[in-house]
Order: C-alpha cells, then sequence, then structure tokens
C-alpha cells in the first residue's frame, strides 16, 4: 500500500504510523453534554465498509500528520492532505495518487 | 567480507578500504565527509515568504520549494518538511553557520546545531544506482529523482536524509551518527558486488 504524501511524494506505508479515525473532533468541555459527547469521542468509532478517513503519520520522511482517504474494503487510497491545514506555506496543496 | 563485518565491534564504522572484487576502478566510491557544518531551520508560522526573502537577499539563496535542495557557495539547503529545512555548511564548524543563519534569518526560524547529530556519506562511481536500488525504497531514476532532489526515507530502516548533489550521479546521505556504522554496514554489504572503495572512516 502507497501512501501520496502531500510533501514527500508517493511512499511505501511501512514509513507511516495509523492512528485511526480522522473524522471525529473534540468536543467543547463547557458544553451541558459533555460527558456524553466526549464518551463519544474517545470510545465509540464507525467501522465504515468502504470511504474513510485516517490519520497517518509519515514518521520516517516528513513527519507530518496526514488525513488519509482510503477504501477499507479495497485500500485504494483516493489522496491525502496534511491534517494541520498549512497557513502561509499553503503551495504544498492536496496531492492525488 | 562477512567475517570481516562480524570481528569489528558493532559500534564502530566500517574501516576504509577495498570491499568486493577487485575491478579496474571501483564500481561504488562512498566517502564519509568531513569538515561539514549541518543545521536544521524550522521556520515559524507564517514566516515562510520571510524567510525565503531573506534567504534570497542575505545568503544568494532561493529557498528549496519541497523536497528538494539549493545551494549557494559553500552553502546547502535541504526540504525536509513543510516549513523545514537542514543547512549544509561545507569547510566550516557549526558555530559559524548557525552564526551565519542566525544573521540571515534572526527571529523568524529556530535554528539548531547538528553537525555532531548527523554524518553525511557520499556515494558516486558508474554502479551507486544498482547498489541504491538495494537499500532505498524510494525510486532513484533519472526521470525520477534529479539532481536536486532530495528525500527523507529509510534506508535499513535507519532514518535518513538523502540528496542528489550532481547528475553524475552523486549521492549524499545524512544519516544520524550513532546509526552510521550498521549504515554502512547494510552499504557494504549491498555495494561490495560491485566493488566499493569506503573512504573517510579510518579505521573504523
Amino acid at each position: 500500500m502507497r501512501i501520496p504524501c502531500p510533501y514527500c511524494g508517493l511512499r511505501d506505508a511501512h514509513e507511516f504510523s495509523y492512528l485511526g479515525d480522522a473524522t471525529v473532533s473534540r468536543p467543547a468541555p463547557d458544553m451541558p453534554d459533555a460527558q456524553e459527547a466526549f464518551f463519544h469521542y474517545v470510545y465509540l468509532r464507525e467501522n465504515p465498509a468502504g470511504a474513510h478517513e485516517e490519520l497517518w503519520y509519515h514518521a520516517a520522511g516528513c513527519r507530518q500528520w496526514l488525513v488519509v482517504s482510503r477504501d477499507t474494503r479495497t485500500h485504494e487510497i483516493s489522496g491525502a492532505s496534511f491534517a494541520r491545514a498549512p497557513k502561509a506555506d499553503a503551495s504544498h496543496a492536496e496531492v492525488k495518487p | 567480507m562477512s567475517e570481516l563485518l562480524a570481528e569489528i565491534p558493532a559500534s564502530a564504522l566500517v574501516p576504509e578500504g577495498h570491499y568486493g572484487p577487485r575491478t579496474p576502478a571501483p564500481g561504488v566510491v562512498a566517502a564519509q565527509l568531513s569538515q561539514l557544518a549541518l543545521a536544521t531551520v524550522a521556520v515559524r508560522p507564517n514566516a515562510l515568504d520571510l524567510v525565503a526573502e531573506l534567504a534570497l537577499e542575505k545568503l544568494g539563496l532561493a529557498l528549496p520549494h519541497g523536497p528538494r535542495t539549493a545551494s549557494a557557495g559553500d552553502l546547502t539547503l535541504v526540504g525536509t518538511g513543510p516549513r523545514r529545512f537542514l543547512a549544509i555548511g561545507e569547510g566550516i564548524t557549526g558555530d559559524p553557520l548557525l552564526e551565519r543563519l542566525g544573521h540571515a534569518f534572526g527571529k523568524t526560524a529556530a535554528l539548531t546545531d547538528q553537525s555532531d547529530g548527523q554524518m553525511v556519506i557520499q556515494l558516486s562511481g558508474p554502479r551507486t544506482r544498482d547498489t541504491l536500488a538495494k537499500l532505498v525504497p524510494i525510486d532513484l531514476d533519472p526521470s525520477v529523482f534529479k539532481a536536486g532532489d532530495a528525500a527523507a526515507t529509510l534506508v535499513a530502516l535507519i532514518p535518513v536524509l538523502i540528496w542528489q548533489a550532481d547528475p553524475a550521479p552523486i549521492y549524499r546521505f545524512a544519516v544520524p551518527r550513532s546509526f552510521t556504522p550498521a549504515f554502512l554496514r547494510a552499504l557494504v554489504g549491498a555495494g561490495a558486488e560491485f566493488g566499493l572503495q569506503l573512504t573517510g572512516t579510518g579505521r573504523g
């Protein structure tokens, strides 16, 4: 499996480490239902058969966190972008394999 | 050769010399380069455009865009990640390099001396690509990876920065110092069949 790193280009998956679901976002701790929201945020994950967004860390390359779009059934990767959107250096736009 | 590699201490560099069959000219020439100063340059958020201007104005360097190199005189910058560069000064030590970079970039970038942290190995010779085909997991074919291109990747599970210094081809590797013995063992193991000449490592 190869991941199209927006900085380094197409690289073998061995250069990356996998974190997991990139679709969850940390809820505000001062919400009225914060405890319930945090339970969902910390423990509950979708397990889609098909397109999924995942966090991968390019440890052996540019040392950036990426959001990778992967089909969980075929491992086909349809794109990758920086998890932290670059501000002034937005020139490294999303690349497709 | 495997007997030799079995006998030298695991923590020692591979001694300089010729490895593999004696051919009229070595297929691969590997050199540990000394008298290099290295420093990482980490540009502050939103300061990349300013640093690019300063690099051009103060150092005469066009800041590399992506994983590429840029050189002016004895100074080279290699792109290692977004807003991250490795600076290499030839014939100087770490302190004057940091002084020069600090004078150019001021507070727009964080500088860290890496002269003690990394060793630079240079590879040249007609069988260099055949040797690297066994070591480097990225495509180094000249249609894809040209002089001035760089890549942070793994060699024998060791994190390295590789860049092509010349179309001849000449490649350079920045290797973490304590991993250099293992890197050289992998290199000698891969290159010995072509005749490999190793210099710059002394008696290991």
